[in-house]
């Protein structure tokens, strides 16, 4: 089996002191851009006579945090690096479609019924827990009281 | 357009979005934008809903059509009925062993 050639160190792209930051506002700001208003809406679909426009609902977060790093290497090297690091992630999920005919403009909602039935065994879930909770603890008490 | 680094403040608007001409229409989709900074500068949540369509006709007349999320208020109205059906189990049962 090849073995797999790991680049040098010496030919690594190591960021400047001072320019982690930068990178990281960078890639933050190219974080938020993939959530922002103009990607709630696509790109208008044309069928003959018929436009649709697909509408979702987009959510981000997004944290970073920066500091300094302190070091010595040598008995002359006393500097300290910046350094800085984030982290985000992004969701989208479709919500309705336009629809835009010689008839007129309507709006198709999209329903995930996956959603909804996993809201529904939640919410089944939650009674279903707490009738257990009474009923154990209503044999408890009879217990106690036959004692 | 390039975002800006988070901000301080909490925002909350409607955004409106490039219009598509349609026939002798223009349509313009509205967007509601809600920014939350989080842990001071350190983090933020930007959470973007389709909110309206507004049709702009060719006397210059404006009608609004609403963007409903069914799925999220099914969720919510499922939730709240768990919640609520868990309360009056619970209070049922409880007046039913206190006695």
């Amino acid at each position: 089996m090849a073995k797999k050639e790991v680049a040098p160190l010496s030919e690594v792209e190591i960021p400047e002191p001072g320019k982690s930051l930068e990178m990281t506002e960078d890639v933050i700001g190219k974080l938020l851009d993939t959530s922002g208003s103009s990607v709630v809406y696509g790109r208008p679909i044309k069928q003959g006579d018929v436009t649709l426009i697909p509408a979702a609902e987009v959510i981000a977060g997004v944290g970073f945090g920066s500091g300094f790093l302190f070091g010595q290497s040598s008995e002359d090297d006393d500097r300290s690096m910046p350094l800085a690091g984030g982290a985000g992630r992004t969701f989208s999920r479709p919500v309705a479609v336009v629809i835009i005919s010689p008839e007129g403009v309507r709006i198709e909602p999209v329903r995930d019924r996956t959603k909804v039935l996993l809201a529904a065994l939640t919410a089944g879930g939650f009674m279903a827990a707490t009738l257990l909770r009474m009923i154990n603890s209503k044999r408890a008490l009879k217990e106690l009281d036959g004692k | 357009m390039k975002n800006d680094m988070p901000k301080e403040l909490f925002e909350n608007k409607i955004i409106a979005g490039d219009s598509i001409r349609i026939g002798r229409d223009q349509v313009v989709p509205l967007t509601r934008s809600i920014y939350v900074p989080l842990f001071g500068l350190r983090g933020c949540l930007v959470w973007n809903r389709p909110y309206a369509v507004m049709i702009i006709g060719e006397d210059d007349t404006e009608r609004v059509l609403p963007v409903h999320d069914v799925t999220r208020r099914s969720q919510i109205l499922l939730l709240i009925a768990g919640l609520i059906g868990s309360l009056l189990i619970w209070g049922f049962l409880r007046g039913r062993n206190s006695r």
